[in-house]
């Protein structure tokens, strides 16, 4: 169920700003969850497990993209 | 010679509130000709001991902010820290008072004396957030964190939802309505509540908490009774805070409040220290207000853009997006300030050691290299970059989400329930040179 398309004339990303600064974008649901748990991994592994699919999308917003 | 002439155009008074009091469209053209003539200057504020860097492109805070090493949040954050401590020293306390008397102090260290005494409240062991430093910082950061975890902010969407209700459900359809103090009441009522903050005593909590939101700017031109009476009020709210901690403490910190997680909560291996503890209650209160003054700019600016109101009533996927676009357009906070812990270039000035800079995210946020039309109130800009609303890197929000979920959702109740609303009379802006809000924005809702 991972789509990017919003009502025809908008066009849509995630975004997600990881507190410790980065600013992650992803244009699907599983490309952001992809793209934060990388960056977990890389630059957080100790709280790489503390953050489920539920929880990047949640503190993702889905903006509009141009 | 025309009558166009650029030169015409006064460069910003950064330490003055009276520049931020005037009308936006002048205020950002003021602030437009020292981005593009000076992107990194040298200001000094009349009656400061010494100027400060003014660093106005969004490239360059970006830079700011990831790099912590760098620049340090020890000695100050915002500007009025750096003040002259002979002008503002009725506005500290006792231990403040004696720390600044002390002789052969740099710059940098009478910054900090100023910018703990403010926030202090009296209490020498307060220990923030917003004046530490890697790798302290990071560690009295995971403990707010924490307690504010994604998925606590997730599991209130339900109560949210319902508080939202039930404020809006007061709201009364063509009479004329405060909306600060209606709808803006929610996220303080969350706030209180979610803290557990006694029924009883909310309300004058929330009144508390208010005057905080003074209180941590200091400003050399605020007269004695203002002083005074901000002083009394943040004095009975930080004994309010002290007691509510004590009364966890005491009962074993059980409880699922914030309170409760900050007195059961360790921090390096012990409980966390008395002074951090109190600098999170006082977090978790003012969060209500500050989310209140972004409240009210989308109230506002949905009031004076009402075909972009009804794009929010047919698309109400785009109230995140319009969230966003007000935190850009209207920032609460003007800017931010760091110390330089080493000699560096930016835009090919160089910043020494101890020199204090301030990043003005109202800058960035019109910033045209990053935005276009940035003068433009847009619900359907497009957010490939961020705005700078938030701060940038390991000192950014770290209420961010809980802020925007906050909005998002009563926005999205609210345009369900009013889809229409209008002006009833002229905003109420307060605002100091580090931070603005509103006092009281008239108006009227239309089922
Ligand atoms: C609603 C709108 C809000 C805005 C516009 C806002 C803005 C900001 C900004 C710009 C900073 C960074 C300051 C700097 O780096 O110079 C900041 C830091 C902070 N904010 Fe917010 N804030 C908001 C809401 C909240 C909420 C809801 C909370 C708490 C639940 C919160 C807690 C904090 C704390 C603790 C810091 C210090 C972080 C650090 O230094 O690591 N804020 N905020
Ligand atoms: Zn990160």
């Amino acid at each position: 169920m991972s789509t990017a398309d919003g009502p025809k004339e908008f066009e849509f990303h995630w975004v997600l700003d990881c507190p410790c600064g980065e600013t992650l974008t992803g244009l699907t649901e599983d490309e952001i969850v992809e793209v934060s748990l990388a960056h977990l991994g890389a630059k957080h592994p100790d709280m790489a497990e503390a953050y489920e699919r539920e929880h990047i999308l949640f503190m993702a917003r889905r903006l509009i993209r141009s | 010679m025309t009558t166009a002439d650029a030169t015409a155009v006064q460069w910003p008074a950064w330490e003055d509130a009276a520049f931020y009091a005037q009308d936006p469209e002048p205020m950002y053209a003021a602030i437009a000709a020292q981005r593009n003539a000076a992107p990194v200057y040298w200001y000094e504020p009349p009656g400061y001991p010494t100027g400060l860097w003014i660093l106005s492109k969004w490239e360059d805070q970006r830079f700011v902010g990831s790099h912590p090493e760098l620049f340090s949040s020890r000695y100050g954050f915002a500007i009025g820290d750096a003040s002259d401590p002979a002008t503002v020293i009725g506005q500290l306390p006792e231990w403040a008072k004696q720390a600044l008397g002390q002789e052969n102090l740099t710059h940098a260290e009478r910054r900090r004396f100023v910018a703990k005494g403010k926030l202090s409240m009296g209490d020498p062991d307060f220990e923030g957030l917003i004046l530490s430093d890697p790798p302290r910082h990071g560690d009295i950061r995971s403990v707010l964190m924490k307690a504010l975890r994604p998925s606590l902010v997730r599991s209130l969407r339900t109560r949210i939802t319902e508080i939202a209700d039930e404020f809006i459900a007061r709201v009364e359809p063509e009479v004329e309505t405060d909306f600060v103090t209606s709808v803006g009441q929610i996220p303080a009522a969350l706030m209180t509540e979610l803290t557990g903050v006694p029924p009883e005593m909310r309300e004058r909590f929330i009144e508390l908490a208010s005057a905080q939101m003074l209180a941590i700017t200091i400003d050399p031109n605020r007269d004695a009774a203002e002083v005074a009476r901000i002083q009394g009020l943040v004095e009975e709210f930080h004994a309010y805070c002290n007691e509510l901690l004590a009364e966890r403490r005491a009962s074993g910190g059980e409880g699922d409040d914030l309170a409760s997680i900050i007195a059961r909560s360790e921090f390096q291996g012990a409980p966390v220290p008395h002074g951090l503890a109190i600098s999170f209650i006082h977090t978790f209160v003012n969060a209500g207000e500050t989310t209140r003054a972004l409240l009210s700019f989308v109230a506002m600016a949905l009031a004076q853009h009402p075909d972009q109101r009804r794009l929010l009533v047919e698309h109400p996927e785009l109230v995140a997006n319009a969230i966003d676009e007000t935190l850009r357009y209207y920032p609460l906070n003007w800017s931010g300030c760091r110390t330089a812990t080493q000699d560096v270039e930016i835009g090919g000035q160089t910043i020494h050691k101890g020199d204090y800079v301030m990043m003005v995210y109202a800058s960035a946020n019109r910033d045209e290299d990053v935005w276009e039309r940035p003068n433009e109130f847009d619900v359907t800009r497009s957010f490939d970059k961020d705005h700078q609303s938030f701060g940038y890197g390991e000192h950014s929000c770290p209420g961010a989400l809980l802020a925007r979920t906050d909005s998002t959702i009563i926005f999205e109740r609210l345009l369900a329930r009013f889809p229409d609303w209008d002006l009833a009379g002229p905003p109420g802006r307060w605002g100091t040179p580090f931070l603005q809000g509103m006092s009281s924005l008239p108006l009227r809702f239309h089922t």
